[in-house]
């Protein structure tokens, strides 16, 4: 492989240097520029290792739902959307909905803010059993 | 904004002029940590002569470069304090506004400064805060209660937008138009909304409401109010909008388990709203509109972000802003169903 491509890599030593160099001669005026950078790096890092797949399986949730198996993601999110805003999709597929919306907030949550939920169990975000 | 030597010293003469001073020195002036939207100084003053006679601590407030379009600019804010401090609640005293952009460059508005900290990491924190908490929100809650008692119209506020419909409905309204004007496509927030529309309570009125009292905006000082903060959202809406934004879980900086800002509990909270209006509370509704409160800051969320990905005002924390959107999306699906589920 090609030392350009080791993104992930490259971001994690970037981060590792500002905790570790940076943030201790710091004062209390860029501490918390240098935090957010650590997170912002952090985030890249998440994104790019689980961006790709999250997104491919919020399309296929949601192809599913509509049985749209070939329709981009972009379009179908409009499409949930769109009928959200007219009343639907309806009672009776409001528990699938909700399935669904907790699957995907679970899988943007592992890259934007892990620690803020555990995942979730096997069932409806339930504890793990 | 810089405080420049000049900018300091056209400062001085318009604010003796303002006060009545015979002479009016700013001795300090040191740029305060605010807002994202806000750029706050604070001024020592010395004057001699008219209402700032000997010394005084102030604070000067001016817009930063860009607002979120649903903020109030200083003139604005500045009328909404006057009458929150005519009506007697806590906050600091108006002492005068300048909308003649040639001194500083923009308008602002300059108030006596509260002493206390503000910033909610540290209050939740705070052993006094953590003693006192129960009365500090009970207190918080008697202020809002004060607050509420205003109902339109009010004197001064005539470019604040009565409601056209039942507040909460027209909150859906406003929020579905921003997401619109955002081209956002956020499924979760849509659920929300339309969960929001289908269970809009009975019984709604229309008063002033704060429509930004939490935990980081409010002054405590050994664990007591000094001060409640940051008017610029303030409008007229359904009083409960305020409880709601208060108990909303983000807001209690991973203080979880006391669900009033991270500083109280909830029952010390409402109990103390409820002691102080005489009236019985609707438990139910309050937890409503704890879920519109969480839609209503993720919206704000995205709006702010767009700031930075638009182009408009490049900022790593604007940009960061977008990211607590999972964390929101998760507290409305679980808050939802625990309300589905205990009926609040």
């Amino acid at each position: 492989m090609s030392f350009l491509g080791a993104t992930a890599d490259l971001l994690e030593v970037a981060r590792t240097t500002l905790r570790e160099a940076v943030l201790p001669q710091l004062g209390a005026e860029g501490r918390y520029e240098a935090a957010m950078i650590g997170n912002a790096l952090a985030i890249a890092a998440r994104e790019l290792q689980l961006g790709p797949k999250a997104r491919a399986a919020e399309r296929e949730l949601l192809a599913a739902f509509y049985r749209e198996p070939e329709a981009p993601l972009d379009t179908l999110r409009r499409h949930l959307c769109r009928d959200l805003r007219a009343g639907g999709p309806g009672p009776e597929r409001e528990a699938e909905l909700r399935t669904l919306l907790r699957a995907t907030v679970h899988a943007r949550l592992a890259i934007s803010n892990p620690g803020y939920a555990p995942p979730p169990g096997p069932m409806e975000g339930g504890q793990p059993t | 904004m810089e405080l420049s030597r000049e900018r300091r010293a056209a400062l001085a003469a318009w604010l003796a002029a303002a006060t009545g001073a015979r002479e009016l020195a700013i001795e300090d002036a040191h740029r305060l940590g605010g807002g994202a939207i806000q750029d706050n100084w604070a001024l020592e003053v010395r004057g001699r002569g008219g209402r700032l006679d000997g010394r005084h601590a102030l604070v000067l407030r001016t817009d930063a470069p860009s607002r979120v379009a649903v903020s109030w600019n200083r003139p604005q804010e500045y009328r909404i304090l006057e009458v929150a401090f005519r009506a007697g609640v806590t906050v600091p005293e108006p002492v005068a506004l300048c909308e003649d952009p040639a001194v500083l460059g923009q308008p602002f508005c300059l108030m006596r400064r509260a002493p206390g900290e503000a910033r909610g990491y540290k209050l939740v924190r705070d052993p006094k805060v953590q003693v006192k908490g129960e009365a500090l929100v009970a207190r918080l809650a008697t202020e809002l209660a004060r607050l509420h008692r205003l109902a339109p119209p009010v004197e001064g506020l005539g470019f604040i937008p009565l409601p056209d419909r039942e507040p909460a409905l027209w909150r859906v309204a406003e929020y579905r138009r921003h997401l619109d004007e955002l081209d956002a496509a956020e499924p979760v927030l849509e659920w929300a909304l339309a969960w929001l529309e289908r269970h809009s309570p009975r019984g709604q009125t229309v008063r002033l409401v704060h429509a930004d009292c939490r935990t980081g905006n409010y002054l405590v000082e050994d664990g007591e109010l000094t001060a409640i903060l940051d008017w610029e959202f303030a409008g007229f809406s359904d009083p409960l909008e305020d409880l709601g934004w208060m108990l909303a879980k983000y807001w209690r900086f991973g203080a979880y388990a006391r669900e009033a800002g991270g500083v109280g509990s909830r029952e010390a909270f409402l109990r103390g709203y409820e002691a102080a209006t005489g009236e019985a509370l609707d438990r139910q509704a309050v937890a409503y509109w704890e879920v519109m409160a969480t839609v209503r800051w993720a919206v704000i969320a995205l709006m702010q972000a767009a700031r930075h990905y638009a182009g408009q005002e490049s900022s790593l924390e604007l940009a960061l802003t977008a990211h607590v959107l999972p964390v929101l999306e998760l507290d409305l699906l679980t808050r939802v169903r625990e309300i589905e589920e205990r009926g609040r």
